[in-house]
This record gives C-alpha cells, sequence and structure tokens, in this order.
C-alpha cells in the first residue's frame, strides 16, 4: 500500500496550511542494508512530539478498501485524552503515511484521528501533551525537601503510577494554594 | 585545610559536567574499519588527556569536583580487548607517520617541530594506555571517584528516550540496563543520569527513580518553560513532582565553551581542526599509514585557525597554551562575577551548571583540557568566590527545592525533537516502535524460556536498542556518513526482526546467535525482562490501535 500525499485536501486551519507533507519512503537508498517493510500489517495511529506546536504522525491501515478517502484529524484534548471542540487540523491521507502537522499552541494534549466514509474513526493515536514553549505565569507555590515531596506525592490520590497524576494535578493543587491565599500565591509553603 | 569543606564563605557554585559518549562502532569482521576511529581519536584526544589532568590536579593536591557520564556503548568499547588491540595497532602507524614526518619536514622548522609534538604525543599515549592504565580506562577513571569525580550514568545505547513514546517499555529499558551497567564497571550505584541529547519528558520520572537515580539535567528551556515557573531559572535545581532533582544548564557558560565563532575554541591561535595531513599530502605517500585504503584524519594537524579565510599559518602549542589559560581565567573571572551577582539577588548560593560533551575537550577543541585543567587550578588557588560542586554536593547541601514540572526538550537546535525528527530520519520511529512493541510481547511471552532463548532475548534486546542510538538519526540529518547510519539502523533492526521470528516460531538458530553475539557484543548485563510492562503501565500503546 502507498501513500497518495500528493494532493492532500486541507482544512482552512494555519495548522493545516503549515503541515509537511512527505511521501511515504523507508528512508534514503538502499545501501546494502536489508531492506525494512512499508508497513507491518498492524492498525495504527502514532502520535508523537516535535517542539511546542509542531507534531509528528504516522499511522496504517491493513484492511482500507480500494479508493475509500480516508482524513486524518487531530484534536486538542484533555489530559485523559477527551477531545475538546472542533479538529486543529484536518487532512486526507492515504492508508500508509506519515506527516508533520502543526498545532496552534503548546502546553496543551492532543489526539489523532484516522477517518474513512464511515461515520466514526477508523483509528485513534496515543494522547501527547506538548513543550509550553513559553515560561508559566504561575510563580513560586511548594518548597520541599525530598521526603517531604515524597509525603506530598503519596498523598495524591492514584499515587505514583496514576495516569491522572501529572500536570493537571499540579495545577490543581496549585490552584487550591491561590484560592487559601485571596488570589495570591503562597511563598514556600512548606520550606525546612 | 581543604577548600572543599570550607566554612562556606564562597558566593556561589559551578558544577562541570562532561558527558562521553561514542556510538557503538566496533566491526570484527573487519580487519580495519574506518568508523572504529572515532573511537581512537577520542582515546588519544581526549580520554587519556582527560586522565592526565585529574592525574595532576591529585598529584598536585587541587581539590576537584567534576560529573563524568560515560554511556554503556562507549564503556563496552573501551573494555573490549578487540578494540583494544586495534588502538595499539592504531597508535603504531601513528607514531610511525609521525616519524615519517619528522623527516619529510627537516628543513621546514614551522611544521618538524609540530611533527615532533605528536610523535611524543602518541608515543607518550601508547606509554600511558599499555602501561600506566594497562588498557584498563574504565578502571582509571573510577579511580579519581576517591578524588572528586562523581560518575553518572547514561541510557544504554544514548537512545533519544522521550521518541520512545508511546513505547515506554524501551524507555525503562534504556534506563535500566545504563543504570545495570554503571553499576557492574563501575561497582558504584549512580546519583546521576545524563539523559542522552539532553532529552526529557515527564514520562521518565518514574524509570529514573526506580533506579535509584536522584537527578539529571536539563537544557535552559526545560527548566525555564516548567510549571510554576522556577524562581531561581536555572541557577538551582528543582524537583519534579515525583521528586526528581533537574539541574538546568547555563546559557551563558555554555556560549562561551561551545560556540565555534563566539566561544574561546574558535580563538585563531587554537589548532584548525579542520586541517589534517590525511587530506592534505600525496596519497601514495599516506597509504601505508591509512589502512582503510580512504584518506581520513591521521590526527597530524599542522595549522592554527589563523582567520575567517582559507589562509592558514603553523600551528604555535606554547601560544595556543598560553591562550587557554587566558581563557580559563576570562572562565572564572565571568563565573566570580555571576554568582556575585546571583547571590545578591537570591536567598541561597547559586549553582552554575556547564554540561559539555567529552570529547569537545581535546578532540574537536584540542586546548580543552589545558583550559580545564587551568579553570579548575583557578578556582582553587585565586577566586574563592565559586567552589566547584557536583549535583549530589549540591543537593546534600540544599536539600529543598522548588517543586517544578519539568518541560520537554532536548540542547538540539530549536531546543525540543526537530532534530532527531524530521525529513532525513522521520522514517525511522515506524520501525522502532514496532520492533519495541514486538520486544514487549516476547517479554511478556517468554517468562520461562530455555538457556537459548533466553541469550536471543538478550540478543534481540542488543539489536533494538543499538538501533535506537540517537547518533543514527544525528547523522542523518546533519549527512556527514548518511550511508553508514541508514545501514546500522536497517541492520540491526532486521537482526531484532530475524530474532524476533525465531523465538516467536520456536527455532532459534543458535549459529545466527552466536554471530550476533560475537559482532554486537555490547551490553553483558542486559535483561531483556526489563521490556515487561510493569503493574499499572499499558504494554504498548494505549490508545492508537483499530477502534
Amino acid at each position: 500500500m502507498l501513500d497518495t500525499p500528493s494532493s492532500p485536501s486541507r482544512s482552512l486551519s494555519d495548522a493545516a496550511d503549515a503541515a509537511r507533507l512527505i511521501p511515504e519512503a523507508h528512508g534514503p537508498g538502499a545501501h546494502g542494508a536489508p531492506p525494512l517493510p512499508e508497513a507491518y500489517g498492524v492498525p495504527r495511529l502514532v502520535l508523537m512530539v516535535k517542539d511546542p506546536r509542531a507534531l509528528f504522525a504516522y499511522w496504517e491501515l491493513p484492511e482500507s478498501r480500494p479508493g475509500e478517502e480516508l482524513w486524518l484529524t487531530v484534536h486538542e484534548t484533555d489530559s485523559r485524552g477527551t477531545v475538546r471542540g472542533e479538529p486543529t487540523g484536518r487532512y486526507r491521507v492515504g492508508a500508509v503515511g506519515r506527516y508533520h502537522l502543526a498545532v496552534p499552541e503548546g502546553g496543551r494534549y492532543y489526539r489523532a484521528y484516522l477517518h474513512g466514509s464511515g461515520a466514526g474513526p477508523l483509528l485513534e493515536s496515543n494522547v501527547v501533551f506538548t513543550p509550553p514553549g513559553r515560561p508559566s505565569e504561575l510563580e513560586d507555590a511548594a518548597w520541599l525537601s525530598k521526603g517531604e515531596l515524597s509525603r506530598w506525592f503519596h498523598w495524591q490520590p492514584g499515587g505514583p503510577w496514576s495516569p491522572g497524576f501529572d500536570l493537571a494535578a499540579v495545577e490543581r493543587w496549585l490552584s487550591v494554594q491561590r484560592t487559601s491565599s485571596d488570589g495570591r500565591f503562597e511563598v514556600e509553603v512548606w520550606t525546612r | 585545610m581543604s577548600r572543599l569543606n570550607p566554612p562556606h564563605q564562597e558566593k556561589g557554585y559551578l558544577a562541570i559536567v562532561l558527558h562521553a559518549h561514542l556510538p557503538f562502532v566496533r566491526h570484527p569482521e573487519n580487519s580495519s574499519h574506518l568508523e572504529e576511529l572515532w573511537l581512537f581519536e577520542a582515546i588519544t584526544d581526549t580520554y587519556l588527556p582527560l586522565l592526565e589532568v585529574m592525574q595532576g590536579w591529585v598529584d598536585d593536591g587541587v581539590p576537584f569536583r567534576l560529573t563524568l557520564s560515560v554511556t554503556p556503548t562507549l564503556a563496552c568499547m573501551l573494555a573490549d580487548p578487540l578494540l583494544q588491540r586495534r588502538y595499539v595497532q592504531h597508535l603504531e602507524r601513528s607514531i610511525a607517520l609521525a616519524h615519517q614526518e619528522m623527516l619529510r619536514t627537516r628543513g621546514e622548522p614551522a611544521f618538524h617541530r609540530l611533527a615532533r609534538m605528536y610523535r611524543d604525543r602518541f608515543e607518550k599515549a601508547r606509554e600511558a594506555f599499555l602501561h600506566r592504565y594497562r588498557k584498563d580506562l574504565l578502571g582509571a577513571l573510577a579511580h579519581f571517584t576517591r578524588h572528586g569525580l562523581e560518575l553518572i550514568a547514561s541510557a544504554a545505547t544514548h537512545a533519544l528516550l522521550p521518541l520512545t513514546e508511546p513505547y515506554l517499555s524501551a524507555a525503562r529499558a534504556q534506563i535500566q540496563a545504563g543504570v545495570e551497567h554503571h553499576r557492574r564497571v563501575f561497582g558504584l550505584d549512580p546519583a546521576g543520569f545524563w539523559l542522552p541529547e539532553c532529552g526529557y519528558c515527564r514520562s521518565l520520572d518514574p524509570f529514573l527513580l526506580d533506579q535509584g537515580i536522584r537527578y539529571t539535567f536539563t537544557d535552559t528551556h526545560g527548566l525555564l518553560h516548567g510549571v510554576p515557573r522556577p524562581k531561581y531559572a536555572v541557577f538551582a535545581p528543582v524537583y519534579t513532582p515525583r521528586g526528581l532533582a533537574v539541574f538546568g544548564r547555563d546559557v551563558e557558560t555554555s556560549k562561551q565553551v561551545w560556540s565555534a565563532t563566539e566561544g574561546y575554541p574558535g580563538d585563531f591561535d587554537y589548532r584548525e581542526f579542520y586541517r589534517d595531513i590525511g587530506h592534505d599530502l600525496p596519497w601514495e605517500y599516506l597509504a601505508p599509514y591509512l589502512p582503510w585504503g580512504v584518506r581520513a584524519d591521521t590526527g597530524l594537524k599542522y595549522y592554527r585557525i589563523t582567520g575567517r579565510t582559507p589562509h592558514k599559518e603553523p600551528y604555535d602549542p606554547e601560544r595556543a597554551q598560553w591562550k587557554a589559560r587566558l581563557h580559563a581565567h576570562n572562565f572564572v573571572f565571568n563565573r566570580v562575577h555571576q554568582v556575585r551577582y546571583l547571590r545578591e539577588h537570591m536567598d541561597r548560593r547559586p549553582v552554575v551548571v556547564a554540561p559539555y560533551d567529552a570529547e569537545l575537550f581535546g578532540h574537536w577543541w584540542f586546548e580543552g583540557p589545558w583550559f580545564l585543567d587551568e579553570v579548575v587550578r583557578r578556582i582553587h588557588e585565586v577566586d574563592h568566590d565559586v567552589r566547584l560542586v557536583t549535583p549530589s554536593g549540591y543537593l546534600d547541601e540544599h536539600p529543598t527545592q522548588q517543586v517544578v514540572e519539568v518541560s520537554s526538550s532536548t540542547w538540539g537546535y530549536k531546543g525540543y525533537f526537530e532534530v532527531w525528527l524530521e525529513g532525513s530520519n522521520d522514517w525511522i520511529y515506524r520501525h522502532l516502535h514496532r520492533a519495541a512493541e514486538r520486544m514487549e510481547e516476547l517479554a511478556q511471552r517468554f517468562t520461562r524460556p530455555s538457556p537459548v532463548e533466553a541469550r536471543a532475548l538478550n540478543q534481540a534486546a542488543r539489536e533494538l536498542m543499538l538501533a535506537q542510538s540517537s547518533d543514527w538519526a544525528f547523522i542523518m540529518k546533519t549527512g556527514t556518513v548518511v550511508e553508514y547510519a541508514v545501514r546500522r539502523t536497517r541492520e540491526h533492526l532486521h537482526r531484532f526482526f530475524t530474532l524476533a521470528d525465531q523465538l516467536a516460531a520456536g527455532r532459534v538458530d543458535e549459529g545466527y546467535l552466536e554471530e550476533l553475539e560475537a559482532r554486537d557484543n555490547l551490553l553483558p548485563f542486559v535483561d531483556y525482562r526489563a521490556f515487561r510492562p510493569q503493574p499499572g503501565q499499558p504494554a504498548g500503546l494505549a490508545t492508537g490501535a483499530r477502534i
């Protein structure tokens, strides 16, 4: 199956205009090394972070119907992968391919989908979080020793392996600190 | 009394961090292989001089604090008998060529004395390698941990760990194998971990902490773009919410040493790296000394940078050494003023973190070891406002840090992942991820492998890890020896998939396995079980399949 990205349809977003479309290949030249397959016959859509405003996606859909129009969409989500609003980019693609995709903002969660002519998506990607790409507006907050941090950490619901324990947890905790000091941050909340 | 334990009168700290790494370029299939030259040059230019500099500090009673990571790929090559033997052969050829050059340049005093300098240098390297260190450079490094050197671990094959996502078991395996290798080779539990390419993402925290790692490093913006904004910028470490200490790279020290145009290494009195007699003299003359059958660097470089034009003048080692001292004094002067200024604005002593590729010192920047030597001596003898520190030492003195969610970042061009994820190299990730996924499956399936299956599983892990080396994607991007990088990526993936297919079919070809074990013989302590997803962590893609 070969990718057909030569004349993709695009949404009108800036993100779509900035996308870089690359034909599928296995890298330059043969160089005498054993060839690698174009695809592995396993349905998948993988999203990777390139920088705060760029992602990379590759996918394969082994059982696509000949001539079926396929679309790749990228969506902002929350930390658990629930889609928020309209796609940030929409691209017409082949059954196997890889694209570099622009996204509007850093410090956000994204997920991609591959759609066919049917109602629901055929493939969904992993969720990625882009680096903020700018300094945070939040300041100070907690100052802890390793022992204190460890104790605080284990108070969090779900413990260290909780998939929800991430930036969102930190932000929630920081917002509590903000509230507790009349809109101002607590400085050195738990210093030694 | 040693200034390492003074009554804290200094204004701040300087943490010099060197990262020693080379990709695994051992090629037993050929009697001589050009890429092995990378290792030989680095031993002569960087690792031996670095050992010599540290020995000088010890001999002269100069207390020092230096942090050094040695990647497992490099460590395995340094300990490999075949490469040790070939390195000595390489030195013999270099000495013979330098002798020949002394004859050829008899009528040219400026070049003749340089040929003599190189002959002496190569003979000294041979003596040190064979007799002083008895080929055991890793043991020599470990020796200096009793004197102020802090050795830290790194990933098994220098994979850019954030790009293993979403197959994070690959990142965990890289970290686990890297730390285990460090423990076995150096006999020490590493407190720190150098993330290849300074590539950080928060998913790595639990893997590092599970291995007992206390701290790591990111590039400047990894900290500066953290949430909340770090109060002391990069002049104090932070704790991530999971408890990993993260130190940020200082911009100023980085620029002064890294930049070829604005930094010290570009000084016109320093040796010109790109003018080597291997490319200047007639092939017929050089051929006996270049067994690869093609032109290559010989290490005999006769010119100084001179200026920004092709015109070059003969190198003057005494003048260059004087300039290195001057630059070292300037570097320390700037650090003193930097920490004095910062101390006025901080309620704790600032730490300036200065990480560099070790190979910069001596290989790329010939005068680098002299510079480093003088920096340490100057701080000891003159400029007491700044004190050398290791990250562990700093954390012991300052256990309380701000809690910050550190930003994903690298120290590559533009600060993120573009260097290793762009048009020239993005094709590799489909294959690397598929291989990682299959490795996860194998690790889960083979709970009680036969001895042969266990060997095949561990060799499969080695082949996958070799394919994951960030060096290959970097070379594809920079366009230097692209064919070699592409071939290495494909070969290791091919070997991995062949072993995986054999394991899946229950028919391991022992002859093939033995051949791979002999060829790609790194990471003797690798354990394929590191690829098993941990409880609570999903295998492979949490999502991403057909829905």
